[in-house]
């Protein structure tokens, strides 16, 4: 049975995510749906907001991967890897939010409206939010997220994203390095 | 700013940012039925070179491994090792593996095809196989309790070593299936390794290598013979003429005689026999059964109790005894004409044609019809046997 450790967002600390949870959902267990989608949604929604780069189609996808988690919860086999599943279904479903919406599925050069995080109240959480997401490549963002808020490893991270490890790792370091330098900018 | 510190600070911006509401609205839309059909996810299983090279080596590593174990196996259970011949008059072909598991069987002539009917040989080991085959063999007659009869065994293997490793298993699977019956009959035994030179030979005279073998070097021994006229002998007859010509079998073919004779009180004298007649296994004898595969003439030893004077078949006697086609060719002149015997010459040189015990049965000289087997009495006596072309007319063959 496989157990993945997320991260809480208020205190730091970790919980499990039970694999089991997906089983009992697969039964219409709607307290493990609960469950599952407050140990999970962070990881979703700041994994498809790395990729959509907007609030709305964010939670939209949100909306719609966790549909698919609840109705697709049958098929599920144990792997040990709940969360590289859920992510699965939320990374097809926001390329799918993509082509619906007439975007490609690379938002690297297209200027796009930045995504409003006025309502992050904390100045400083607010400022390396908007930094994040306007100096960082796709793929440094995604990286970030998965093992930040997902709590990867950057092992999981490389087999999820189909690259090699050395690539996550750089990227990721670098990712860091110049987060780190555009906060100090500020 | 740590890097920990960083990443727990984006978590809880973003955990922060989902919005409130989004687990109402995808409850609400499971109430409503607004759920998306099942589609399969399919998750990464690694990078793509990853992907291509696992696959591939552990494809490569299957490969290697089945080649390995697939010529290992075929080497010890499909790939032939040795093919036995084994002539009596019934002729048989046995061809097995390196485990002694008889791969198939060939019956060469119309008795073989006696012999072998009904019997389910293949796969099993070799001395199982010996022993149905001499036992079918002794129960249709065609094998006798005859130190003057006997069965010829030739081993063929390329290796030398290995036709001569497989002969001395097989004489002793023999020995013990002749032994199990009660019955005395000499194993004459040889082991072929180039049977180009005696595969025309074989198939001309529709015989077995190993009788074509045999043959050929009795003529090496004795020149006054016909490998043709001998082709068409059986092994009882040859063994006869061999006898009352005074050669040497050993000179020809090694000779087992471990038949269990110790109620006929023999067993001194077979004991005697076989050491006698292992000494060609130990080199000192004139003609090892390679020599005599290369078709180098054998030496004799000299006065080994023969007698100066040793029965032959002349030439003058061969061709009133036998109108055979092209006779002229078969009688080769000798110098041992004058040693010839013509008496005895006259019956030797008439090659009998063996054949099936019911009326066709192999047809041995009337002493061994009499004396051990009445009951194929109806057998012409050699005396009776026609000459070979009106054999040949009769249309049996061996």
């Amino acid at each position: 049975m496989g157990i993945l450790i997320k991260k809480n967002w208020s205190s730091g600390f970790t919980r499990p995510v039970d694999e089991e949870l997906i089983f009992k959902i697969a039964d219409g267990d709607m307290e493990a749906f609960r469950d599952l989608y407050d140990a999970t949604s962070g990881s979703v929604y700041g994994f498809v907001l790395s990729i959509l780069k907007n609030k709305y189609d964010a939670d939209d996808v949100l909306q719609d991967t966790f549909l698919k988690i609840y109705s697709n919860a049958a098929d599920y086999k144990a792997k040990g890897k709940p969360l590289a599943w859920i992510l699965t279904i939320a990374k097809n479903s926001a390329y799918s939010k993509l082509r619906d919406t007439g975007k490609t599925e690379s938002l690297e050069d297209q200027h796009t409206e930045p995504i409003d995080f006025s309502s992050v109240e904390d100045t400083e959480r607010r400022i390396l939010i908007e930094k994040l997401f306007e100096h960082l490549t796709d793929e440094e963002k995604q990286i970030l997220m998965l093992h930040a808020v997902s709590g990867m490893k950057h092992r999981e991270i490389a087999l999820f994203m189909d690259i090699p490890l050395n690539t996550v790792l750089s990227k990721y370091h670098r990712a860091v390095k110049k987060l780190k330098e555009k906060i100090t900018e500020e | 700013m740590e890097n920990r510190e960083l990443e727990n600070k984006i978590s809880s911006v973003i955990c922060g940012m989902v919005p409130e509401d989004s687990f109402d609205k995808i409850t609400d839309r499971i109430a409503k039925g607004d759920v998306p059909e099942r589609s399969n996810v399919k998750m990464s299983n690694g990078s793509k070179v990853k992907r291509v090279l696992f696959p591939a080596a552990a494809a490569c590593i299957f490969l290697i491994v089945s080649v390995v174990f697939g010529l290992t196996y075929y080497g010890n259970n499909c790939a032939v090792a040795a093919v036995i011949d084994i002539d009596v008059n019934p002729s048989i072909e046995l061809s097995i593996n390196k485990k002694e598991k008889v791969l198939k069987v060939r019956a060469l002539n119309d008795d073989g095809k006696e012999i072998i009917e009904g019997m389910e040989l293949k796969k099993k080991h070799v001395d199982v196989a010996v022993d149905e085959i001499v036992g079918s063999m002794v129960d249709k007659g065609y094998v006798v309790d005859d130190e003057d009869s006997g069965i010829l065994v030739t081993v063929k293997n390329k290796d030398h070593k290995k036709a001569e490793k497989f002969r001395e298993k097989i004489v002793e699977d023999f020995d013990k299936a002749l032994c199990d019956r009660d019955v005395n009959a000499p194993v004459i035994n040889q082991s072929a390794t180039d049977i180009e030179k005696v595969k025309e030979f074989a198939e001309k005279n529709d015989v077995s290598v190993g009788k074509a073998m045999f043959v050929n070097k009795l003529v090496e021994v004795d020149e006054t013979l016909s490998a043709e006229d001998l082709a068409k002998m059986s092994i009882k007859e040859i063994m006869e003429m061999i006898k009352e010509k005074d050669i040497e079998i050993e000179e020809v073919a090694h000779c087992h005689r471990g038949g269990n004779k110790d109620k006929n009180g023999k067993d001194e004298e077979n004991k005697g026999d076989k050491e006698n007649k292992k000494e060609p296994v130990d080199g000192n004898t004139p003609v090892l059964p390679e020599e005599s595969i290369d078709g180098e003439v054998p030496v004799k030893p000299e006065n080994e109790g023969k007698p100066e004077n040793k029965p032959d078949i002349t030439p003058e006697a061969k061709p009133e005894s036998k109108p055979v086609p092209g006779e002229d060719d078969l009688t080769k002149p000798s110098d041992k004409d004058e040693m010839g015997e013509t008496e005895n010459s006259d019956e030797n040189a008439v090659p009998t044609k063996p054949t099936k015990p019911d009326g066709n049965a192999p047809q041995n000289n009337g002493t061994q019809n009499e004396n051990q087997h009445g009951h194929k009495g109806d057998r012409p006596d050699t005396e009776a046997v026609p000459p070979v072309a009106e054999e040949d007319s009769n249309g049996t063959e061996q």
